[in-house]
């Protein structure tokens, strides 16, 4: 039977676009975060140190359509690692899901043994409005949604964890929370990083900005020239 | 701190020792000791005036030897941004696109071939000293190491072996995960199994926290490996949350707590607990994961100090 997740997508999305905000502008510091936060279309995928990462899926409206998560930590980690497994997250979902969620497994893609499995410890998707899972809200929470802890958590509260947690200083801040504001005031609009905004990032990893610059325009932030 | 399915009763605020120690003063377990004897992580470089130099400059490793010429990396950097522009070029008169090189994942080598690298840029004592401060606010047990640690983590490890990544060898009394030192890769496009990760000694998940005593460089499958088969904190209860499970309902709204929460709700720190739910603060934590507490000179710069005083014993290789 599935349970009902009280997800609020629309102020996911928001905190998924402030996570890539603060990751933009602290990569040309630190570029061995790369892999920890990015865009590719539609699907948001953040990971962790410890390896655990979650996947979203938005439409082009930005609503939250399914999310996939593979929790390292999770009890649940030492027991399965298949694609049967996998799939079960998603048995009771309408067939699109269940195809979408196949395809998204991919990412989720582990050695085990000569073979390479989907390691999926938790998921949910998008129903008639709904946000479903198998799992109650508090397994999900417990067995990966915890990965999305801080792009759950409201504006304020976000920004003094990413200032702890990327080591941001007050000019960086004041960009991602700009750019952040823009962002969402116009989900459809691109989003122009100024020239002055591009030099403080410049000063902190001179040789990091073409890098710098492709993450921005993942989730269409772009320079200006 | 997250919520615990044990009972909490009142405290006192006296340390709890660890269900294996026999005293009832501080507590002077071997965890305890080991941790708080245990030095910085890379004060070896950091509180050395002529390493601390090349720590804090320019560096830009390649996974197999260091690249500290600037003009080689300006030379390889304007190669780089050349072959991208060619790439466009080309994308933008063919159907069949190319891809594009990202950041210095594919630099041309002088000795021919394409290797990872990484690029940390140079930093000032000033600004070190500014994140240090900052940092203070930030350590605490279970949390996650910061990207400016894991930055200063790097550093010292890419300069205490010549500008190359190497695992720190970890020997326990369980074979399974003892691992031998490794040379790692810098940075990868993707997920690569041997990338570097910052380890916490004592397992964060069971309370270890993320002061630069309790760090250490790991390759990432064997980070992943040793998940939490490890010590924990001598202040830790480990009791799971899964114990005692509560009752699944139809419909779970989330509570605001809940969506708070880190991930350490698993293991609570019972003393913390019990002395928040007695309205009592934090009171005496036990360990020396505590501000006041020594180890609040947890700066891999100042260990020399550190060691003056006889705070800390160098027992970190």
């Amino acid at each position: 039977m599935s349970n009902r997740l009280v997800i609020n997508g629309g102020a996911l999305w928001e905190g998924c676009i402030l996570a890539s905000c603060v990751h933009g502008v602290m990569l040309a510091e630190y570029p061995f975060t790369l892999c920890e936060n990015g865009w590719f279309g539609e699907i948001y995928r953040v990971q962790n140190e410890e390896g655990s990462k979650a996947v979203l899926v938005f439409s082009e409206e930005n609503e939250l359509l399914m999310g996939m998560f593979d929790d390292r930590k999770s009890l649940r980690s030492k027991l399965i690692l298949s694609d049967k497994y996998a799939r079960s997250h998603y048995k009771e979902a309408p067939q699109e899901i269940r195809d979408a969620a196949e395809a998204l497994s991919v990412l989720f893609e582990d050695t085990a043994g000569r073979k390479k499995l989907p390691f999926v410890t938790t998921g949910f998707w998008e129903e008639e409005g709904q946000i479903l899972s198998r799992d109650s809200y508090e397994d999900w929470f417990e067995h990966g949604g915890h990965i999305l802890a801080a792009q759950m958590l409201p504006f304020e509260e976000a920004m003094s964890y990413y200032q702890a947690k990327c080591s941001m200083d007050a000019p960086r801040m004041e960009i991602a929370e700009r750019i952040y504001r823009e962002r969402i005031k116009s989900p459809k609009a691109k989003v122009v990083l100024k020239k002055e905004e591009i030099e403080v990032l410049e000063a902190a990893g001179p040789y990091n900005m073409d890098i710098c610059k492709e993450v921005f325009e993942q989730f269409g932030v772009l320079f200006q020239n | 701190m997250g919520k615990t399915t044990t009972k909490a009763k009142k405290t006192d605020g006296k340390i709890e020792n660890p269900p294996d120690c026999k005293t009832k003063g501080q507590c002077p377990c071997n965890t305890f000791e080991r941790c708080k004897k245990r030095r910085p992580y890379g004060s070896d470089i950091w509180s050395d005036t002529k390493n601390r130099k090349s720590a804090m400059g320019f560096i830009a490793f390649d996974g197999e030897e260091g690249i500290a010429d600037k003009k080689k990396l300006n030379d390889l950097w304007e190669k780089f941004i050349k072959r991208n522009k060619g790439i466009i070029a080309y994308n933008n008169s063919h159907e069949k696109k190319r891809k594009f090189n990202k950041f210095f994942a594919s630099i041309r080598l002088a000795g021919g071939g394409r290797k990872n690298a990484l690029v940390l840029p140079k930093l000032s004592e000033p600004y070190i000293t500014q994140q240090m401060n900052q940092l203070r606010q930030s350590l605490y047990n279970t949390a996650y190491f910061t990207d400016f640690q894991r930055s200063m983590v790097a550093r010292a490890n890419l300069v205490r072996n010549g500008l190359t990544l190497h695992s720190e060898e970890y020997c326990t009394k369980e074979e399974d995960y003892n691992f031998p030192p490794k040379q790692l890769l810098p940075y990868a496009k993707g997920q690569r199994e041997e990338m570097w990760s910052v380890d916490h000694i004592q397992i964060r998940s069971k309370g270890g926290c993320n002061r630069f005593c309790n760090a250490a460089v790991l390759m990432y499958s064997d980070n992943r490996t040793r998940n939490d088969n490890g010590p924990g904190c001598p202040c830790i209860d480990a009791v799971k949350k899964n114990d005692k499970k509560p009752k699944r309902e139809k419909v779970q709204p989330p509570s605001v707590e809940s969506d708070k929460e880190p991930r350490y709700e698993l293991f609570v720190c019972v003393t913390y607990h019990r002395n928040q739910i007695a309205g009592e603060g934090p009171g005496e934590l036990p360990g020396t994961c505590h501000a006041n507490k020594p180890c609040n000179l947890d700066d891999p710069r100042k260990c020399k100090e550190a060691l003056r005083q006889d705070v800390v014993r160098p027992v970190y290789k």
